[in-house]
């Protein structure tokens, strides 16, 4: 029987590929379009005694015989004029250390119909789409609601359920979504529903020139699956409560956005109903705000926020009958303001939204971006032009009652770019950091130098220096030194070593070797070194990451 | 069993052959001026094109995109395509990335698209930044590659000028 199925599959894809070899005489078939990426992230693990760096270890505690984390991905999609179908197959062996969270690794491991994380069935139409299974959404900047997937991080709080999207004119669009969130590889019994209209005043009246929009979003958790022991007096995280847990927490958005000619000038106001927020039921509201000009060649756009008790997160019933948030999902964003940094001593203690506390609730602070092009043939420029970019960010705690608290964090930073020739390329770049988190105040300088012998033969060279002028509760205290090197074969080969240094008190030498091959599809990529503990950060989440030594094999296929 | 698995992978990828502009994914995006469109309509029926995904924290995205630019004058003396830039910048950095596009000249030389919750990155499947792609005029892909070191964008302007 398997065989005459296998049979018949066999011969619809090869009916399937005849019509493309004859593609000229069948070329009214329309037999669809296959696409898709796998990607592998793969971690061998020594210990090392310098860091501390220890091996992944299973459900029981007892390290792996074999130590490695594998975090593995393929995806396909298939389309066909307004219908598209897909999968996400998911498979971790063992889990990356530290991920989707320190002390929650293993509850990605095993395999099952979990690990079949993605799939949908979608319609999508001129004027309206239907998608069935698991979707990513987000409504406005995302501080009532976005689901989306973070690889680098562990990350994936997509919705499955049902969604539905459509247009009236060219003046009117919406959403509408019902929901389970998943939480590692499977759903929690906590059901979303949510909407989301967008109306373009300028398409209503006509007016060409100008992008005008109102916009407004509802998201309703509703907390399900609520266990027989959730009654009064219970155990809540650390705290206890006394008070009925809300079944809906509703979240709503307003905002208004407007650009004209390059101007910009965005608004979103939310507000959060009642929701359990460090062990007490608090209402909370968020503010948004940009303005800013985009020519050629010249951009500034200034932003300002303003979140109070803004955190949406998700909890279950756990078995020692107390209801736990979720450490590892959310169903909003809230991102940092300021930017993040790429060079290696710019990131040792980035920028961490503040969570609320009995004393904070959220914070206040905002960020300007100046970019300028010193065009070529000018008298700075010269012949092949000159960038710069200057950025200023900084943030306050807020106070529980609402009002601006406490400093949090500040950053100067200021990159020049110049070309000086078809061979020789520098950038230059300064970051001025203060954080209360560690209480630190470091000052980051960069020099950063491509030289390009050939056409496709190029060498690049980082230096990097870290003034740390106060260092109370940093880790690792004193100023740090780091050095790159990377060679280049366009458009296939790289090759690359770096070191970065604490020369304080720690002397730990973290160093990283390894290549990158591309050809056609593929992508492969091997590392070996050694990982400082401390936060990694994509986009707005960052993750306690444990120290780690080992070697790293990164493949990805895309198709 | 072997001549089956072979067999599958060999239908597989002739069913993978076919594409269309109908084919090419339908998802909708920003443009620099804040306007909403849809991807398909990037497929023209007349010239190729490339398309690129980056984002503000993607030091070799920059350069890439830099490259672009600064080639495409003379390159399009030689060839009619256009160049589509992706940024997944999601609100924390779209803001960022667009006064990026115009504060380095990109807006004038190439297409600035705007994919805030990845939507068109994920229909395409690309895993990490920069991911380029060169589609011929009736949106069928024909080269895709990942990463960027100094000089690569030479490799991209020979496959897309070998679709003329």
């Amino acid at each position: 029987m398997r065989k005459i199925i296998a049979g018949a599959i066999l011969g619809v894809l090869l009916f399937a590929g005849t019509g493309h070899a004859f593609g000229q005489e069948v070329k009214t078939r329309n037999l669809g379009h296959l696409s898709g990426s796998f990607e592998t992230n793969t971690i061998f693990y020594t210990k090392d005694k310098l860091t501390g760096a220890g091996l992944p270890k299973n459900k029981e505690g007892e390290e792996y015989k074999t130590p490695y984390g594998s975090a593995n991905y393929l995806k396909l999609d298939y389309q066909r004029n307004q219908l598209s179908a897909g999968v996400q197959l998911e498979y971790y062996p063992h889990s990356l250390m530290g991920l989707p969270m320190e002390g929650y690794e293993n509850e990605l491991e095993g395999f099952g119909w979990g690990n079949l994380a993605g799939k949908y069935v979608a319609w999508t139409d001129r004027n309206f789409s239907v998608t069935v299974g698991d979707f990513y959404e987000q409504f406005g900047s995302g501080l009532i609601f976005r689901s989306w997937e973070d690889r680098a991080l562990g990350f994936n709080n997509s919705i499955g359920g049902a969604r539905v999207t459509f247009n009236i004119g060219n003046f009117l669009q919406g959403k509408a979504l019902y929901g389970f969130p998943r939480f590692n590889m499977r759903y929690l019994d906590t059901q979303i529903g949510g909407g989301d209209l967008s109306f373009s005043l300028a398409n209503a009246l006509g007016m060409d020139e100008h992008v005008l929009n109102i916009e407004g979003s509802a998201i309703n958790r509703r907390f399900k699956g609520v266990p027989d022991w959730y009654a009064e007096d219970q155990e809540f995280g650390l705290g206890l409560y006394d008070f009925d847990l809300p079944k809906n927490v509703t979240s709503y958005s307003a905002r208004a956005a407007w650009e004209f000619r390059g101007w910009t000038a965005k608004f979103e106001y939310d507000i959060k109903s009642k929701d359990i927020i460090n062990a007490k039921l608090q209402n909370g509201n968020a503010q948004l705000a940009e303005a800013g000009y985009t020519g050629d060649g010249f951009a500034v756009v200034g932003q300002f926020r303003r979140l109070h008790l803004m955190q949406s997160r998700l909890y279950r019933a756990n078995s020692n009958d107390r209801l736990e948030v979720l450490p590892n999902n959310t169903l909003n964003y809230i991102p940092s303001m300021s930017p993040q940094h790429a060079y290696m001593l710019a990131t040792l203690e980035p920028d961490q939204p503040q969570s609320p506390s009995d004393l904070v609730s959220g914070e206040i602070g905002g960020q300007i971006d100046a970019f300028y092009l010193f065009k070529r043939g000018t008298a700075i420029g010269g012949k092949r032009g000159m960038k710069i970019h200057a950025n200023y960010s900084r943030s306050n705690s807020l106070n529980i009652d609402g009002s601006a608290g406490a400093f949090h964090y500040r950053d100067f930073s200021f990159d020049i770019d110049k070309s000086w020739n078809s061979k020789l390329r520098t950038q230059l770049f300064m970051s001025f950091q203060k954080n209360e988190v560690h209480q630190t105040t470091q000052n980051i300088f960069v020099a950063d130098v491509t030289y390009k012998f050939t056409r496709t033969f190029s060498v690049r060279g980082e230096l990097q220096y870290n003034y740390v002028t106060r260092d109370i509760l940093a880790p690792e205290k004193g100023d740090w030194w780091a050095a790159a090197l990377e060679v280049n074969f366009a458009p296939s080969w790289s090759i690359f070593a770096s070191d970065m240094c604490n020369h304080g008190d720690s002397k730990i030498h973290y160093y990283q070797a390894g290549f990158s091959y591309t050809h056609s599809i593929v992508r492969l990529q091997a590392t070996w070194g050694r990982n400082r503990a401390g936060m990694i950060c994509s986009g707005g989440v960052c993750r306690e990451m444990p120290a780690y030594t080992g070697g790293n094999l990164a493949m990805t296929i895309t198709f | 069993m072997r001549k089956y698995i072979y067999l599958t992978v060999l239908a597989v990828f002739a069913f993978v052959g076919v594409a269309s502009a109908q084919q090419f994914p339908n998802v909708e995006v920003e443009n620099q001026k804040g306007a909403t469109i849809s991807t398909r309509t990037l497929v023209d029926g007349k010239t190729p094109f490339i398309v690129t995904f980056w984002d503000t924290t993607c030091k070799p995205c920059v350069k890439e995109l830099d490259a672009l630019a600064e080639n495409m004058p003379d390159w399009l003396e030689e060839a009619n395509f256009r160049v589509i830039a992706v940024s997944v910048d999601d609100s924390r950095s779209s803001a960022r990335a667009k006064s990026l596009a115009a504060g380095r000249g990109w807006t004038a030389e190439l297409t600035m698209l705007y994919d805030k919750n990845q939507n068109f990155k994920r229909a395409l499947n690309v895993s990490l930044t920069p991911t380029v792609f060169v589609f011929d005029k009736t949106g069928k892909m024909v080269y895709t590659h990942t990463g960027y070191t100094p000089g690569g964008e030479y490799e991209l302007f020979k496959k897309v000028k070998a679709l003329k």
